[in-house]
């Protein structure tokens, strides 16, 4: 078990560095620099005002010392300074992370939470109508964009119905109640995508479980057929799905970002996206760095609740 | 060999199969066709024959096992203590599973719930029966491991199925049908799975266990060998149907058709040279989709003629044996143009077709 922990800690490190090479990298590809941005289009004319802020901007040194000095800061917890605002990037990030992180815990929740009952209910019933309107479910969540769903809520519920309000954030500790009702329609258009995924994943893993001799066995018990279902089915249908969900954690942190923009939710996505418009590339490196780190703390733990539902895992 | 008990027909059986058909895929294959089939309490019998023959798919039919949107079991009766249990509702059948008829699986291996502990899964059937304290329940947990002779069941009990062996995973699955002490136990080639050695533990394990519980027990194979030591009766079934039944005894000693005298061929002989030890039967069974029209096995059959392909024949009475052993065969039964296999043995030359007797020409 500690030879596993080592060993996915010492690849996470590598993929870290990777991900900073390139997002160091990246940023100097793109014509025109931050400079160029600060300055506008009037005051990218002057070259004397243009050179100087370069100068400032420490945006003369070559770019190899410019990443060691980055790096180095990183690791004492000095992300750098946002070169659009001028604060520093530590706390910035911290406080952006909160509103992402409950959006994409909501989304996760209403995904799983819809996804599992009707998967097993699809499968249960394969080959009926019931099966058929799951199959729909799943494809239509698959295929319609998060952020055309989310304005569509906003639509129907915010400005017909007037049930929710329409968009805006507030912490969760200042105000639980209204934080969740501002947060259920971009959580539910983030959760659609992963939603469908999953309603298949589930599907398939149940009816491939679904045909296993412990099935048969367990009926010939004497149990109801729902503990059947789910305590021999599901649970056992419910590995691949398991990792399914740790792997999609990606593509929720990529969603997330356009719905905080449709929704005016202060998060992570709508920093980065802010950040790559006005070539904030201190904070746009930052915001890769701390996705890539998400992702790879979700396969992590992906892996752990893995193990703990199959017995026949053991990690060394 | 035979095992004490109460008589062998009895005039109520604990069960009995009344001309029982069960057909998959909308009755397009008929995989049980018309069985009669009894079994006295606390009697042992075997149900015998070549893969696929139907013998797994009757048994699962006393339980109602098969998905019930591609199976129709009926025309017929399931009677157990009298009772029809094709009338019963799913709840009342699911009171007869594992409390009165219990069923144990071929594959240990795949049989047991890989991420459920083993003990879990002996409760499982006690807890949809009975309602015990959790100290009682794990007392019975206990007594039922120690029973199946696996041990320190304590520690073990917390284990899950891949850390036991092939073999300790077959005598779980023995606690299991065990647990509620139900008055059958359907046992489906449960030693197919296990090398020789572990076959004879866990058959011996049984044999105790039926003779101190008072169980009946219907042995499902295809190896005449677990029938000979185990059973008071057989029934030997090909293509949906029983071609053959006799008490243990006369069935080894009189062998009445060909088709079992295939099977009794085929089995490996430990006594025989090596080069002449077993002998298949020739070609396949029949598509049960489309059976032929005489006698289903006239095809392969090396003793066949020309009755064979014209009429299908009865389950009839050998001449030969008493009235409780008979054969579904025209070579054995006194009608006109058949009979000529009366009195014939197994082991001697085939006079009839002499290029397919060669089996019998060394013996």
């Amino acid at each position: 078990m500690r030879n596993f922990y080592v060993r996915r800690v010492l690849t996470a490190l590598v993929v870290l560095f990777i991900v900073s090479v390139i997002s160091f990298f990246i940023a100097f590809v793109l014509p025109g620099d931050t400079a160029t941005a600060m300055l506008g289009e009037e005051g990218g004319l002057d070259p004397e005002r243009y050179a100087y802020l370069r100068e400032q901007l420490g945006l003369n040194k070559p770019l190899v010392v410019r990443y060691f000095e980055w790096v180095g800061g990183v690791l004492t917890g000095d992300f750098g300074v946002s070169l659009r605002t001028n604060e520093p990037i530590g706390p910035a990030l911290l406080r952006r992370l909160g509103p992402t992180m409950q959006l994409a815990m909501m989304a996760m929740v209403f995904a799983v939470c819809v996804a599992i009952p009707v998967g097993v209910v699809a499968a249960v019933n394969s080959r009926t109508w019931v099966d058929t309107a799951g199959t729909l479910l799943a494809l239509t969540g698959i295929a319609i964009p998060a952020f055309w769903l989310g304005i569509m809520l906003m639509l129907f519920f915010a400005v017909w119905l007037k049930w929710l309000p329409p968009s805006g954030y507030v912490p969760i500790w200042e105000n639980p109640l209204e934080s969740i009702r501002l947060m259920i329609m971009p959580a539910i258009a983030l959760a659609s995508g992963l939603m469908g995924v999953i309603i298949r994943q589930v599907r398939a893993a149940m009816l491939d479980v679904l045909t296993e001799d412990f099935i048969t066995a367990a009926r010939s018990k004497g149990i109801t057929e729902r503990q059947v279902i789910l305590r021999h089915g599901l649970r056992n249908s419910l590995l691949p799905v398991v990792t399914i969900i740790g792997l999609q954690m990606g593509h929720v942190m990529a969603g997330a970002a356009a719905l905080e923009v449709v929704f005016s939710i202060p998060g992570l996505g709508r920093l980065a996206v802010d950040s790559i418009f006005f070539r904030d590339f201190t904070m746009i490196q930052a915001i890769m760095l701390l996705f890539a780190f998400i992702v790879l703390l979700s396969s992590f733990v992906t892996d752990m609740v893995y193990a703990r539902l199959d017995p026949r895992i053991r990690y060394d | 060999m035979t095992v004490s008990g109460p008589a062998r027909s009895p005039d109520r059986p604990l069960l009995h199969l009344d001309d029982l058909h069960t057909s998959f895929a909308q009755g397009a294959i008929v995989a049980v066709e018309g069985i009669d089939l009894r079994v006295g309490a606390g009697e042992s019998v075997g149900l015998v024959g070549e893969s696929g023959c139907g013998k797994s798919a009757a048994a699962k039919s006393i339980l109602r096992l098969h998905d019930p949107r591609n199976t129709r079991i009926g025309p017929g009766r399931i009677l157990f203590e009298g009772r029809d249990l094709l009338q019963l509702s799913d709840e009342g059948m699911r009171k007869i599973r594992g409390r009165e008829i219990a069923m144990i699986f071929q594959d240990p291996m795949t049989a047991l719930d890989p991420v459920m502990t083993v003990g879990d899964q002996i409760a499982e059937c006690l807890d949809a029966h009975e309602r015990l304290s959790a100290t009682a329940r794990k007392a019975r947990i206990l007594e039922l491991m120690k029973l199946v002779g696996i041990p320190s069941p304590a520690t073990r009990m917390r284990c899950y199925p891949h850390q036991f062996s092939g073999g300790m995973r077959q005598r779980i699955m023995i606690a299991i049908a065990l647990s509620c002490r139900p008055k059958l136990i359907l046992a489906d080639e449960i030693t197919t799975a296990l090398d020789v050695t572990l076959q004879a533990q866990v058959l011996e394990l049984i044999r105790s266990l039926r003779d101190s519980m008072q169980l009946a027990t219907i042995m499902i194979t295809h190896d005449l060998g677990v029938v000979a030591g185990m059973t008071d009766r057989v029934y030997v079934m090909y293509a949906g149907q029983i071609v053959e039944t006799a008490a243990t005894d006369d069935l080894f000693a009189r062998p009445a058709m060909p088709y079992t005298w295939g099977l009794l061929r085929s089995a490996p002989d430990l006594e025989a040279p090596v080069v002449e030890r077993m002998v298949p039967i020739e070609g396949m069974p029949p598509s049960l989709a489309d059976p032929p029209s005489g006698c289903r096995f006239a095809p392969r059959c090396p003793y066949g003629r020309e009755i064979c392909e014209r009429a299908a024949p009865p389950l009839a009475p050998n001449p030969v044996s008493g009235p409780e052993h008979a054969a579904r065969c025209w070579g054995t039964q006194q009608v006109k143009g058949g009979g000529w296999l009366i009195g014939h043995d197994w082991r001697a030359p085939n006079s009839d077709t002499p290029t397919s007797g060669k089996a019998g020409t060394n013996a």
